[in-house]
């Protein structure tokens, strides 16, 4: 805790040596003493630093509570939202956050069934992430809505009227996309849990952690059978959750991608949404990570290779937006549709043309500079660039929304949209509570996925002495339940 | 409703009924003699009775303690009056008379609350249309801040304090008694003021003046030069084939603006032949202008120059015998805002016109213009033998009167002078409109014994007078007054005076002594001037006495106008012509409460809730002043305008179409005192929703009267207003930005004509030409086809016309529209915001190259019931469904308010309550709403519905005759008031419906935006103009 969070030991285990894999936790750590490291965060007392932490955010979330009471007393017209523009910032927030909701979700499945072992030092935060950014998402549906007390009218109930959602409205493929995506991701999330919250139960001295952290661990005994159970269940969550990955956003893209607006209604949207989202989650878990692996000591187990893989799958994912803008125009260009052409000049030079060039900057130009090891590995840089991704996707939700229905098929019926002081309220109320959501999580759950990191200490142990016999693969300590016997299937 | 309830003539609760003796004797004596009957258990019938009664009594008793619903004021009928029946609505023929012009309308009331004004049918000048001003009148009625009560110095008292002063006027035999009084022609009037000379014979005429701020009299004065007698021009737009307006706003400003309208339309259908043409000749840009075939912007000063070159060019074709002031006219510059062959051009092809529809053709000339020049225009059209065919005139029914100008200036030097004892100021409001000059309101002071102001309001004028005496609405009072062509057309009450007001006749029967009531003095005066063969039932029922107009009589124009004539040459334009126009929402300024009005935007600028100072772009660019505003900035710098060095501060409208050199300033505005919380009264007023506006009244001097013009100066001024558009820009302005994409939207892109996927605009040339010249106009239409079995309509299919030829873009739809079915006043800052409410809007476009002199399209839209409707599913909760008649319902209970359907919409025709919309309105403004249709909360989104209402109505009354719906048996608000019968409403599955046929028939029907495929139920008529090739 002495040094500065931009200070980084070297040398790096980012080296790409085809004879010698790089390991994924540095410092020469035994499974224990993962386990002490990991679970010393929950176990100390919180920090000074944590304390004004979360006093912060509590108070931005008690900003939300104001601005969303006085919403529901006075009417949607505190917001910014008018004639043209029936959506504004509840609308690019909602997306905003369902986007940031993916990287977690893909850390955890998709690279889960790709074999990707770096994921296991993040997969934890990113999830826990994700399961918040949906909420805060989840937030915004129900709050934009004229009438909120009636906002449950969108979910199929039984009712002695038989009357039933509209199944052919895209708003209601969302509901079911993004609550079938919470539902699967919380569910994965908390199975991955469990083997580490038998660990906090066991070393837990208060009887009321030891009782919480035992309910919350469902009697996991680390017993053979278990982790056999325990594996098959998560490949199947894991291949599960995979579609979901891409179907959510992709279900979030029809909202616009059905509508007749000039500017939404193209088929692009989709693909383009989900490679917008996993590269606003990867920015956001990057922004996360960086100051989080300091503050708790944990740049052994995310290490630099981790923010390293992260930053070239956020170069990726920018590149494939910015391809997706430049098709975008290409298509509005050949379509030969003269509205969806004007919507995108419009775009770029009309009223807005300042979001999209911001949008432009952060997105496409920012992470180019990740062609540079130097930059990939500067936690400086890379946190810059995170925090622009981040700006830069919000506005990419604000040019889609905004900008096309301010401007649609009649001139005369054109607007313009401001936000309001309540709008701004609101959105910076939502990050309130993500980070009090967040905070919270580093303080009462294991913030790394200790089991799976451990696995794949033993499995480097195994590759360093190939021939020789295993004399460290063993549980360092008896009540360590998050160690995986030795072969058990991954 | 009042009586023996000691005073209390509401009663809030059924509690505080059951205080009453007779009540607690009824509760008594009821159930000791029905009891024993009841324990008798005789007959189930008496068991039955006994048992209503006592739930009746618990309920009450219950209620006091238990209250869950509004209290509500109930007043019910012990016997049902005849021919009514609760819940049925009854119309009424009435009239509303503004400025001694009677417009006769019906005016509906429900349960005996008038809740909207329509067009009289029969009436000659209405012909069941009405508008704007008159069908928003209705909410004046309700206006929470009218006065309620007589007031002496501020004061209470009551009428018999009145009377007390009145016995003090009589018995001074009108000695120092002046009058003033608004224009009007009642008859009644004209017979109590002979019985008032009885009373007060010293009260002369000469001391009984007539005021108007608006006014027509330079038009009855010219008349007055040209025959010898006051007459009013009577134009046959019906019968005219080329219409000159030099400086007439025929279409907007004019007392007979409805029926005008209609004729006008009526000749703008190449279905019916040949188009008329019409000619603007104007410094402002009127609504007239905007429909205008051919448009000379000039400075007014430089109208009559333009009349007298037209004139010139005529002699050269045979028309002979102008004065010599013509030639000198002729001769002066015309500015230098045009070249001189664009102005040539123009001269020629008016005279050309003219010439060559000899009999067919009307030259008008405004209000605004000297008398001298109406006279010209008298002359002309009889040179041109227009007079007597489509050119008529009739004797002014009230045509001695001094005109308002000089009366006002007479009155005010009688007031210095210190001459007046008593003041009684009949209506209007002079402290407020009075020119400058007049020092009206000092001389107010000077009254030595008392002023009394009878009005509506306790205003301006109220505060500076000694007396204010509440005045009645004109659906609480009977009255009579003449239309435009002289059809005496008669105003019955509808209900009670709500605020214990008098009428105009009332208080005038009052100071003649009289006793009769208002009803007995004016059946008398009726009866008097059309003799014993008068039916007075009839005319009641009628709304007017049938066959009353005068004989359009042929008029000979003498020689007595050159000298008025003459004194029009030789004016000197300053920097600026000052104009002053009515203003389109508040008229004068006696509108300025009314929320309807001031919501509705101005047809021309599209400014709701202020007026502004309207300058040329040309204009602005030398003064320093944008021309464009940034999307989404409202604010407007602001202006100083100087005349006769008084300066007023006023915000500066950029409108293309003003002539350079002129300022419009629109009156009625800025007034102070508008609406304020009258004693006692709980009101809102207009204004705390924003607007204001500026007041340019003390910029008006007499001289603008007569028509001689005002000069001033503008300057730009210090500070920026923001000003509430509903169109936020000069929306598909030609030149650059953004909406210039929309241009040129046919397949080519080659192509000059302005034609775009929305509004389809041709040359009845290029038509008469090609017919399908409006079908080639379409964008590219992929496919029409459908991947499943489309619905079948088995009973009625619901569709609408709008022709966008015939429409003027008066905007009656709109307050038909939102009288019929409640739509919400949201003020100044949200229509800012773009939150305004109405259901149905009219778009208005500007054409060509030139931005000092463009074209102007209208365009209403409203929802265009599409069967692709884009809106309908993308609800989630399925609140906007499409019927079985092919509407897209709107389910408000349903709605949680998502707006995805607006999103979704590509007209923008839903609107979104993003408020409680109706939170400002009052308790008696809530009586203005519509029953039928249901007052949409906050957080629901509403649109058009095709009067749903009115469908269901019709259906019902068919189911009950077991008849099918006739077209035309009913149709929609907007159809029905429309005085351009732009908008035809039917059954499209009828083949004979008049909508199926121009839908099916018309080679000028589209649908707008077709190629987004949404099939919309609404098709379009496309605009025809009729230059001269």
């Amino acid at each position: 805790m002495t040094t500065s969070w931009t200070e980084e030991p070297l040398p790096h285990n980012t080296y790409e040596d085809p004879t010698h894999r790089p390991p994924l936790v540095t410092g020469g750590h035994t499974n224990h003493s993962i386990t002490e490291r990991v679970c010393s965060i929950v176990e100390n007392p919180p920090t000074k630093a944590w304390y004004v932490a979360f006093a912060i955010s509590f108070s931005v979330l008690g900003l939300l509570g104001l601005m969303i009471g006085y919403l529901v007393i006075t009417g949607t017209g505190v917001w910014g939202v008018n004639n043209p523009v029936g959506w504004g910032y509840a609308i690019i927030n909602f997306v905003f956050w369902v986007g940031i909701g993916h990287a977690g979700t893909l850390i955890s499945a998709i690279l889960f069934l790709c074999r990707q072992k770096w994921r296991t030092g993040i997969n934890r935060a990113a999830e826990a992430m994700t399961i918040f950014a949906v909420i805060c998402a989840g937030t915004f549906p129900g709050i934009h809505v004229g009438r909120a007390w009636f906002a449950y009218w969108m979910f199929p109930l039984p009712n002695q009227m038989e009357m039933w959602p509209n199944f052919r409205s895209p708003l209601l493929w969302d509901v079911f996309a993004v609550s079938t995506y919470f539902t699967i991701s919380l569910l994965f999330w908390y199975m991955g849990m469990i083997p580490d919250l038998a660990t906090l139960r066991d070393r837990a001295k208060h009887p009321l952690r030891r009782f919480a952290y035992g309910l919350l661990s469902i009697g996991w005994s680390g017993s053979n059978r278990q982790w056999h159970v325990y594996e098959r269940a998560y490949l199947i969550l894991a291949a599960l959750a995979t579609p979901l990955v891409l179907s959510v956003h992709s279900v979030v893209s029809f909202d616009f991608a059905v509508a007749q607006l000039p500017g939404w209604h193209t088929t692009i949207l989709p693909p383009y949404f989900v490679a917008g989202a996993i590269f606003s989650g990867f920015a956001m878990v990057v922004t996360l990570l960086v100051p989080c692996r300091h503050y708790f000591n944990l740049k052994d187990i995310i290490t630099m290779r981790h923010l390293e893989n992260m930053n070239k799958v956020i170069m990726l994912t920018g590149m494939i937006v910015g391809y997706a803008y430049a098709t975008e125009f290409f298509i509005a260009w050949y379509g030969g549709n003269k509205t969806e052409t004007f919507a995108f000049i419009n775009r770029a030079f009309g009223p807005y043309g300042w979001s999209y060039w911001i949008m432009v900057s952060c997105n496409v130009i920012s992470p180019q500079i990740f062609w540079f090891k130097k930059a990939r590995t500067n936690l400086v840089i890379m946190f810059i660039v995170s925090i622009f991704v981040n700006i830069g996707m919000w506005f990419e939700r604000f040019v889609i929304v905004i900008s096309s229905l301010a401007n649609d098929f009649l001139p005369s019926s054109w607007g313009y949209y401001r936000p309001t002081m309540i709008d701004v309220g609101t959105f910076v109320g939502s990050f309130g509570l993500f980070f009090t959501l967040f905070l919270l999580f580093c303080r009462f759950l294991p913030f790394i996925a200790m089991a799976e990191v451990k696995a794949t200490m033993s499995e480097q142990r195994h590759a360093a002495h190939r021939d020789g016999h295993d004399g460290t693969g063993a549980p360092a300590h008896g009540s360590d339940q998050s160690a995986k016997p030795a072969g058990a299937a991954v | 409703m009042s009586g023996d309830r000691k005073g209390r003539d509401l009663w809030r609760s059924l509690d505080e009924v059951a205080n009453t003796p007779e009540f607690k004797r009824f509760v008594e004596q009821e159930f000791p003699n029905h009891a024993p009957e009841l324990l008798n258990q005789k007959s189930r019938r008496h068991f039955l009775k006994v048992m209503g009664a006592s739930v009746a009594l618990a309920g009450m008793g219950t209620m006091s303690g238990c209250v869950r619903w509004p209290e509500e004021k109930i007043h019910p009928f012990t016997s049902r009056p005849d021919g009514r029946l609760p819940g049925v609505p009854v119309e009424y023929a009435t009239s509303f008379e503004v400025d001694g012009v009677a417009r006769g309308v019906l005016a509906k009331s429900f349960d005996g609350r008038p809740i909207k004004i329509e067009g009289n049918p029969q009436h000659p000048t209405s012909l069941g249309a009405a508008d704007s001003l008159t069908q928003a009148s209705v909410l004046g009625l309700y206006d929470p801040a009218r006065s309620r009560f007589v007031t002496h110095g501020g004061e209470k008292k009551t009428w018999s304090d009145v009377t007390a002063l009145v016995s003090e006027i009589q018995a001074t035999q009108g000695r120092g008694v002046h009058v003033l009084c608004e224009s009007t022609s009642s008859e009644t009037l004209t017979a109590l003021r002979s019985e008032l000379s009885g009373k007060l014979p010293l009260l002369t005429a000469a001391h009984w003046h007539v005021y108007s701020p608006v006014s027509r009299d330079n038009e009855r004065l010219g008349c007055y030069h040209a025959f010898g007698s006051a007459a009013r021009p009577q134009y046959n737009l019906d019968r005219t084939d080329v219409i000159v307006s030099f400086d007439e706003d025929f279409l907007q400003n004019h007392p007979n603006s409805v029926q005008y309208t209609r004729d006008f339309a009526r000749r703008r259908r190449p279905e019916n032949g040949k188009l008329s043409r019409l000619y603007s000749v104007e410094g402002n840009f009127s609504l007239t202008g905007s429909n205008a075939d051919a448009r000379l912007p000039v400075r007014p000063k430089d109208v009559p120059r333009v009349l007298a070159r037209v004139i010139q060019s005529l002699s050269a074709l045979g028309i002979k015998g102008a004065p010599p002031a013509v030639a000198t006219l002729a001769g002066e510059n015309i500015g230098t805002e045009h070249d001189a062959a664009t102005l040539n051009d123009f001269v020629e092809n008016v005279a050309g016109d003219l010439i060559a529809a000899r009999g067919r053709g009307a030259v008008m000339v405004g209000p605004a213009q000297p008398a001298g020049v109406h006279a010209l225009a008298a002359w002309l059209n009889q040179a041109l033998s227009n007079a007597g065919n489509s050119v008529e005139y009739i004797a002014d029914p009230n045509g001695a009167r001094i005109p308002s100008g000089d009366a006002i200036d007479n009155l005010s030097k009688s007031l210095a002078a210190g001459e007046v004892e008593y003041l009684i100021v009949l209506g209007g409001n002079p402290v407020y409109n009075a020119p400058k000059g007049t020092n009206f309101s000092d001389g107010l002071t000077k009254v030595k014994k008392a002023s009394i102001h009878l009005s509506q309001y306790a205003d301006e004028t109220s505060r500076k007078c000694t007396w204010h005496l509440p005045a009645a609405h004109y659906l609480e009072s009977w009255g009579d007054a003449y239309a435009w062509d002289g059809t005496h057309t008669v105003a019955q009450p509808l209900l009670q005076a709500m605020y214990g007001g008098k009428s105009l006749i009332e208080f005038v029967g009052m100071l003649a002594g009289k006793t009769e009531s208002a009803h007995d003095l004016m059946k008398a005066a009726l009866t008097a001037k059309h003799g014993q063969s008068f039916d007075w039932t009839q005319a009641l029922h009628d709304g007017f006495v049938a066959g009353s107009a005068p004989d359009k009589g042929r008029m000979t124009v003498g020689t007595n106008w050159h000298g008025a004539l003459t004194e029009v040459a030789g004016r000197v334009s300053t920097e600026f012509d000052v104009v002053f126009v009515p203003d389109s929402s508040v008229y004068d300024g006696r509108f300025s409460n009314n929320g309807w009005l001031q919501e509705q935007p101005d047809p021309m600028t599209k400014i709701a809730w202020d007026n502004a100072a309207l300058i040329s772009p040309h204009d602005a660019t030398k003064l320093g002043i944008p021309t464009t505003n940034a999307m989404g900035d409202t604010t407007r710098p602001m202006l100083d305008v100087t005349v006769a060095g008084t300066t007023v501060p006023i915000v500066a409208f950029v409108m293309p179409g003003i002539a350079k050199g002129t300022v419009v300033l629109p009156l009625g505005y800025g007034r102070a005192l508008t609406g304020r919380r009258v004693a006692g009264a709980t009101s809102y007023n207009a204004y705390d929703l924003g607007g204001g506006g500026f007041d340019v009244y003390p910029l008006r001097t007499s001289a603008d009267f007569q028509g001689n013009g005002v000069g001033g100066s503008v300057r730009k001024g210090s500070g920026t207003y923001e000003l509430a558009t509903t169109q936020d820009h000069h929306a598909l302005e030609e030149g650059t930005g953004p909406g210039n994409v929309f241009t040129d939207y046919d397949l080519d892109g080659e192509s000059k004509r302005r034609n775009r996927h929305n509004l389809r605009v041709v040359d009845e040339q290029e038509l008469a030409a090609d017919s399908d010249a409006v079908k080639e106009l379409a964008p590219h239409v992929p496919h029409r086809n459908s991947l499943w079995k489309e619905f079948e309509y088995k009973g009625n299919k619901w569709g609408m016309t709008i022709d966008l030829t015939s429409c003027t873009g008066c905007g009656a739809c709109v307050t038909a529209c939102t009288a019929e079915n409640n739509v919400g006043v949201t003020g100044k800052d949200e229509v800012a915001y773009g939150r305004e409410m109405h259901w149905i809007r009219i778009d208005r476009y500007f054409q060509g190259e030139d931005r000092d002199n463009p074209q102007v399209a209208h365009q209403p839209v409203t929802c265009q019931q599409c069967e692709n409707a884009p809106c309908e599913q993308v609800c989630p909760v399925g609140a906007t469904m499409h019927s079985a008649e092919g509407l897209n319902d709107m389910v408000y209970n349903r709605c949680i308010g998502t707006r995805y359907c607006s999103n979704n919409c590509p007209y923008k025709v839903r609107r979104f309550n993003y408020f409680n919309n109706h939170r400002h309105a009052s308790r008696q403004e809530e009586m203005a709403y519509n029953p039928d249709v249901t007052v949409r909360h906050r957080g629901v989104m509403e649109k058009c519905t095709f009067c749903v209402q009115r469908i269901n109505k019709a259906k019902i009354e068919s189911k009950n005759e077991g008849a099918k719906i006739t077209d035309g048996a009913f149709t929609t608000a907007c159809a029905q008031t429309c005085p351009a019968e732009a908008i035809t409403f039917g059954d499209l599955n009828d083949p004979e419906a008049r909508v199926t046929q121009l839908q099916t028939k018309n080679n000028r029907a589209y649908e707008m935006l077709e190629d987004i495929n949404t099939k919309p139920r609404l098709q379009y008529l496309a605009k025809v103009r009729n230059p001269k090739s």
